[in-house]
């Protein structure tokens, strides 16, 4: 073999001195990463970018924010307050009232032949409730009380006593029900839920500070004896001078008095179920041990 | 005349050492509980180079000195705004900020007053329920405060049985031109 020259000879024995390529020796490439510069500095134009000649401004050294020159600042010098304490730990409830709830009707938004629930909510993109946001569900509010003239068998996770007496006064039935979070997030997206093809979830009782309003027959809570609710009827009715209208239709009646069950989230579907979209049809448990954990 | 003046001039070298060797370190408190108990510390600052003492004071007296001279540096009174966290890589929120204040649903800031637990044996009853009350914030101080907090803490929040939900709307701004209560648009 020639030689190949001087150079290239020399370059040929380093190379076989050096060690051999492996995950220790390997390098990045030039521009594998993007280097940090100053965005500030660079954005706008003209010739001083908006920052002036010279100084603090320039050089970007100015103090930070609320320093008062020494003195002591104003968010330092005010006395400590609890105001967000446990925060995070909150439950939120959206307000929904009822004067949307009529325009929902009015505009054929809602079917009055089924029961109201937060999926109805949901799906008419009227209204936003994120499990991110520590949304538990609809707080129904008494805006357009005096004008409500719908017969409605509603589910809602919190309402008032005005709103309550609203419903009532036309014959209508309304109930508070808590949902755990897992249950809000299939609720508030059916159809991402669907996608996943997971079985649906059994819904938890509520914790422990909301038990008592959920099992008060004032509020008409799920978990309340049905018995005192008849009787808190009829209470709330000479309360607010107004009579109980009687339902006379059958097929009315069996609107009113559908219910859920406290660990079912949809009306014809129970827990553990799987509903595939691709093959169109529903799947359900077998396994004993499936069998126990779903029944309520 | 001259002998109490040598005392004097004597007595600044060891008081300046003692408040140079606190400024590095922040609390002062520390390093007379660490290294040496009070009344060491307090002796061996006020001798003489003579081997004398230069004033007959109390040991607390000259221990008081000696626990005030902390010296905050700049950046302690205010920490700059964190725009991008080592660890998460998201712009932080000012923790004195949180302590302090609380945003409501319409842009205010409300607070308390300072000096409200201070000397209320001084006070009269007018000027004790006065201090009590919470107060809203300036202007330039809710858009300064708006800066210092991430965007978490400026969404609207529904807390139901909330004892701040008559504050959480504005109202009587039609003196200013604004209508902020529009009639909700049903068709």
């Amino acid at each position: 073999m020639a030689q190949a020259g001087k150079f290239a000879d020399k370059a040929l024995q380093l190379l076989r001195t050096y060690p051999r390529v492996a995950l220790n020796n390997l390098k990045d490439m030039p521009g594998a990463y993007k280097k940090n510069f100053n965005k500030r500095r660079n954005a706008g134009k003209g010739k001083t970018h908006g920052r002036g000649h010279k100084g603090m401004g320039q050089r970007m050294t100015l103090p930070p924010l609320g320093y008062e020159g020494g003195q002591i600042p104003f968010h330092i010098r005010i006395p400590c307050e609890p105001y967000y304490k446990d925060h995070e730990f909150k439950r939120q409830y959206p307000p929904f009232s009822l004067l949307q709830v009529q325009r929902l009707i009015d505009m054929g938004l809602v079917d009055l032949n089924e029961p109201i629930d937060l999926l109805t909510f949901c799906n008419t993109a009227h209204y936003d409730c994120s499990i991110e946001d520590n949304h538990y569900g609809v707080n129904l509010t008494e805006e357009g009380a005096d004008t409500f003239q719908a017969q409605i068998n509603i589910e809602v996770q919190h309402a008032s006593e005005e709103v309550i007496a609203a419903v009532e006064r036309n014959g209508g039935v309304i109930t508070t029900r808590y949902y755990d979070p897992e249950c809000v997030k299939a609720m508030s997206n059916v159809l991402k839920f669907l996608k996943t093809s997971t079985p649906i979830p059994k819904c938890k009782l509520p914790p422990q500070d909301a038990f008592e309003y959920y099992s008060n027959a004032k509020n008409r809570g799920y978990l309340a004896d049905p018995e005192e609710i008849v009787q808190a009827r009829i209470e709330l009715a000479q309360k607010y001078g107004y009579e109980l209208p009687e339902i006379s239709d059958k097929s009315q009646k069996e609107l009113l008095l559908r219910r859920k069950d406290p660990r079912q989230i949809f009306y014809g579907l129970e827990p553990g179920w799987v509903i595939s979209l691709k093959d169109q049809c529903v799947l359900k448990p077998l396994a004993e041990e499936h069998q126990k954990y779903y029944a309520s | 005349m001259a002998a109490p003046m040598k005392k004097f001039t004597g007595l600044l070298p060891p008081l300046c050492k003692a408040f140079s060797a606190c400024c590095h370190v922040k609390p002062a408190l520390t390093i007379s509980n660490r290294l040496y108990t009070p009344i060491q510390s307090a002796r061996t600052y006020s001798i003489l180079p003579n081997g004398s003492f230069p004033l007959r004071r109390s040991i607390l007296q000259n221990y008081t000195p000696l626990v005030q001279t902390s010296v905050r540096t700049r950046m302690d009174w205010a920490e700059p705004t964190i725009v991008c966290d080592k660890k998460e890589g998201k712009p932080q929120s000012n923790k004195n900020v949180l302590k302090r204040f609380k945003r409501l649903n319409c842009g205010l800031w409300i607070r308390t007053r300072a000096g409200r637990s201070k000397k209320l044996w001084r006070m009269g009853q007018q000027k004790k329920w006065r201090h009590r009350l919470h107060v809203v914030c300036n202007a330039s101080q809710s858009t300064l405060l708006d800066k210092m907090v991430t965007k978490y803490w400026k969404k609207k929040t529904y807390f139901v049985d909330d004892p701040y939900e008559p504050y959480q709307k504005r109202t009587k701004m039609e003196k200013f031109g604004v209508d902020i209560q529009k009639p909700k648009f049903v068709p």
